[in-house]
């Protein structure tokens, strides 16, 4: 019989194969698609993004252990939406305009993926016409703003102002991100929410979404 | 050599990153690295010298005044706003450096290349690769302004950065006016962000009895550093 501890500890450890390897095989014995990401994914995930903010481990290993997440998700979401079960949420996920900085967002676009979310990715350099548009064709629940710049970041503030202009402010939580974001400045400019980092991003995300 | 640019082309061998500066610019102390880690690391370095066009140029100017409250030096050719914090830094010197540094567009494009691929991990070491090699032609710079300086019996100051240590990174536009950037391949956008990324611009100064320092984290107010993270800061 499959030990379900072997698949948290694959995802904390990064090892994809065997992540998948146990998943296939808990799966084919007839356990829970929900008991397996409740009772072991999530709390693996939860398990290295915890080790991360400790500075236990570092930006590679919580890609490897989202890499991991991803491939084991890939196995059981299927079963999970073929029961009708909803998605963890779909997010939007950019760097805004004037900002070329693509890795910290795709670094958190990828958590997010590993912690069940649906990620639209528009890349970098994004005009607030194309957050408000992509709102309009995706109907997500969470827009994600990244800027790495004192000088760009003020551009979160002018997507969140054509996103009100635009009527559709209230179908949506809007989360920043960057190194130069503070709480003050995400209150200042009516976010729903920041996080300096990763993991810190994807426990936003689950809070925003519930 | 006042104000004549000088122009840099280090081969990629002189600017090569180690093992341990990738994985210490992570933020791993040195030897706690997972071992994919440098797997990974040592396979991307094989592929980088085909992406990599590392240029720099830097130009010495002449001290006339510093305004530390204002944060302001005023020099032969001008002024430079840099904020109190480094001009106190490069108070006591009667010159300085001004430098720009670059790991070339090519590796811009080499990291996007991973990027599009999907490999998120790949792309974050490369950018860290890439970070590594602009400071890397920083480094050369500073070795040869350290020893001219040298040759009259003077010192050098640490290097600092627009963006750190309160140096308002608008006030980067002074360094790309006075240096020759076209020439290294490094435009600044509106929004004062460096094209390529993978570049660096900053000053050195120099001056009688001018030491390096050690690293000084203390100096800097950025709170979301990986460099404070990694040391506990």
């Amino acid at each position: 019989m499959t030990d379900l501890n072997n698949l948290y500890d694959a995802i904390v450890n990064g090892n994809l194969e065997l992540s998948i390897k146990t998943t296939k095989s808990a799966l084919d014995e007839g356990f829970d698609p929900k008991t397996i990401i409740n009772d072991f994914m999530i709390p693996a995930m939860d398990k290295i993004g915890g080790m991360f903010e400790d500075c236990e481990v570092f930006v590679p290993e919580l890609l490897m252990a989202a890499r991991a997440m991803k491939g084991s998700l890939g196995l059981v979401q299927p079963l999970l939406t073929a029961k009708g079960a909803e998605s963890k949420g779909k997010i939007i996920i950019g760097t805004v305009q004037g900002d070329l900085h693509d890795i910290g967002k795709n670094i958190v676009g990828s958590m997010l993926e590993g912690a069940g979310f649906e990620v639209i990715n528009l890349g970098n350099d994004v005009s607030p016409q194309k957050f408000t548009d992509a709102i309009k064709t995706h109907k997500p629940q969470i827009v994600a703003l990244s800027a790495l710049l004192t000088t760009t970041m003020t551009a979160m503030e002018t997507v969140i102002k054509t996103i009100n202009d635009a009527g559709l402010r209230d179908r949506v939580k809007i989360m920043i991100g960057g190194a130069p974001v503070t709480a003050n400045f995400s209150e200042r400019i009516g976010a729903d929410g920041y996080s300096d980092n990763a993991n810190g991003a994807v426990k936003l995300a689950r809070e925003l979404v519930n | 050599m006042k104000n004549k640019p000088v122009i840099l082309t280090p081969d990629f061998d002189s600017v090569k990153p180690s093992l341990t500066e990738v994985a210490t610019i992570i933020g791993y102390s040195p030897g706690t690295e997972p071992s994919f880690v440098p797997e990974m690391v040592n396979i991307l370095l094989e592929e980088a010298p085909s992406h990599v066009s590392a240029r720099g140029c830097y130009s010495v100017f002449e001290i006339n005044e510093i305004k530390i409250p204002q944060g302001l030096i005023i020099h032969d050719s001008g002024s430079l706003r840099c904020g109190s914090k480094i001009a106190r830094q490069i108070d006591g010197s009667d010159s300085f450096v001004l430098f720009i540094t670059t790991a070339g567009n090519s590796f811009d494009s080499w990291i996007k290349s991973k990027a599009a691929g999907g490999d998120i991990l790949a792309e974050y070491l490369c950018s860290s690769i890439g970070s590594v090699i602009a400071d890397k032609v920083a480094d050369v710079i500073q070795e040869e302004v350290n020893s001219f300086a040298a040759k009259t019996g003077k010192g050098i100051t640490n290097r600092y950065s627009p963006g750190y240590c309160s140096w308002n990174i608008r006030e980067q536009r002074g360094i790309f006016d006075l240096l020759p950037s076209e020439k290294v391949g490094v435009t600044l956008t509106p929004s004062f962000l460096m094209k390529p990324i993978k570049s660096v611009s900053g000053i050195i100064g120099i001056g009688p009895g001018k030491l390096l320092g050690p690293y000084m984290c203390d100096l800097c107010d950025m709170t979301n550093c990986l460099v404070k993270r990694a040391r506990g800061l």
